[in-house]
């Protein structure tokens, strides 16, 4: 359900981190950190790289609130897409045998359910879980994997021992039926 | 890497959000994006919708020393917060006599600077009230920056507002008993523009009422009240 409320509060802590606002920051950290924290936690699977991350999506949101544009995308999204790629950048700058994964998500303390869960605008996810529900399984499957593993297609390829063609298939077509499906 | 076929564009940038570009072409693709608005468009526009994906992922609560190393970093601590290990050691015994003389002339002027911060009288700074007004769908639009007590509105768009041109926007304060609105003045559709309050009303008046800019006709209401729909609103809050 969409909390109006949450993805107010989020949108206008960012806009005030562009006035340079420490207060307006620090809640917005602590509002978000958590979500971001896990998102990064996936993709890395290691507790210390996942915290450089955090660190250094922080500091790029600090410095680039004003790059925010709230009539494009929304704060959550904007602050997902910054950390996802610094994830993603990191990982794959690591050699193979450095990446592994060290079960934090089994041991690390979650934080409290409540507000965070909606920090999303909620009509977009259902409409987007909606979108997914009606592909193939295997292309479900595989986008699901890309996004919150940052698998690459040949990573994929490996992980569900099938050809990389099959793979990039999946993906493709998945990603079209998606784009019907939401009007994009 | 070309990109000219719009299906393909449109099919890397979605690739590019999910994180299947790797490699050489994700680094390619991204400089691109510094130079081709349009494609940044078709990232916002899958972003929004597969970054939503996050959404149903469990939070998981960081430690407290990586937000102590963020405002660290970012000059954000305040100096009570500093520990003692911060400050540099002073080796007062190991200095030769003459060192210890210049020591003692910075110290010196260390404690005159603290005296004369502490003990002359100085001007409180003003206190700025800063409102974000937002439209119907929660977006941020406008950020309002004012010194209450100096009467000076500056009035910012997060992004310029369109508009036809026989239409203008105009900014109202909404007084907190619930009385008529008051008009401000005219905005810009971009950019900043800076107002000057009535200076009849209160201080205390200004701080509780309410901001909203309402669309007018060109030269703004005729009527001296909203005529056209209100399409942003906000409260004023102290910095």
């Amino acid at each position: 359900m969409l909390n109006a409320e949450s993805t107010e509060s989020i949108n206008n802590l960012l806009v005030r981190c562009v006035l340079k606002d420490a207060t307006a920051f620090e809640s917005l950290y602590k509002l978000t950190s958590p979500k971001l924290f896990s998102i990064s936690l996936r993709i890395v699977k290691k507790q210390e790289w996942a915290e450089e991350i955090l660190q250094e999506g922080f500091i790029n949101i600090w410095n680039n609130a004003d790059q925010f544009r709230g009539d494009k995308a929304s704060a959550m999204t904007w602050m997902t897409r910054i950390m996802r790629n610094k994830a993603i950048d990191h990982i794959r700058k690591k050699p193979q045998n450095e990446i592994q994964d060290e079960g934090v998500l089994d041991t690390v303390v979650s934080g409290t359910s409540g507000p965070l869960d909606h920090l999303f605008d909620a009509d977009t996810t259902d409409a987007l879980q909606k979108c997914l529900d009606e592909l193939d399984n295997s292309q479900k499957n595989a986008i699901n994997m890309a996004y919150f593993q940052g698998l690459t297609h040949q990573e994929l390829s490996e992980s569900l021992d099938t050809p990389m063609g099959t793979i990039k298939s999946w993906i493709r077509r998945g990603l079209q039926k998606l784009k019907g499906c939401l009007s994009l | 890497m070309k990109l000219e076929n719009p299906q393909v564009r449109d099919l890397i940038a979605a690739e590019y959000v999910l994180g299947t570009l790797a490699g050489g072409a994700r680094r390619r693709f991204e400089k691109m994006l510094w130079n081709d608005a349009n494609l940044r468009l078709l990232v916002e526009k899958w972003s929004n919708k597969i970054d939503t994906l996050a959404a149903g992922i469990t939070p998981v609560t960081p430690p407290t020393h990586v937000f102590t190393a963020i405002k660290k970093r970012l000059n954000l601590t305040a100096p009570t917060d500093r520990t003692e290990a911060e400050t540099p050691a002073s080796g007062w015994g190991k200095l030769a006599f003459w060192r210890s003389a210049t020591a003692l002339a910075v110290a010196a002027s260390f404690v005159l600077a603290l005296y004369v911060s502490v003990y002359l009288p100085k001007p409180e700074p003003a206190p700025v009230y800063v409102a974000v007004l937002n439209n119907e769908a929660a977006q941020s639009s406008w950020i309002i920056k004012t010194n209450v007590e100096a009467r000076e509105l500056s009035i910012e768009t997060v992004s310029p507002q369109y508009i036809t041109a026989d239409k203008a926007f105009e900014l109202w304060l909404l007084p907190a008993n619930k009385t008529a609105p008051i008009s401000v003045g005219l905005v810009q559709n971009q950019g900043v523009t800076t107002l000057t309050l009535p200076s009849e009303l209160s201080v205390e008046f200004i701080k509780t009422a309410g901001l909203a800019i309402s669309l007018e006709p060109t030269g703004g209401s005729p009527t001296g009240l909203p005529t056209g729909p209100v399409l942003y609103q906000g409260k004023l809050q102290l910095l």
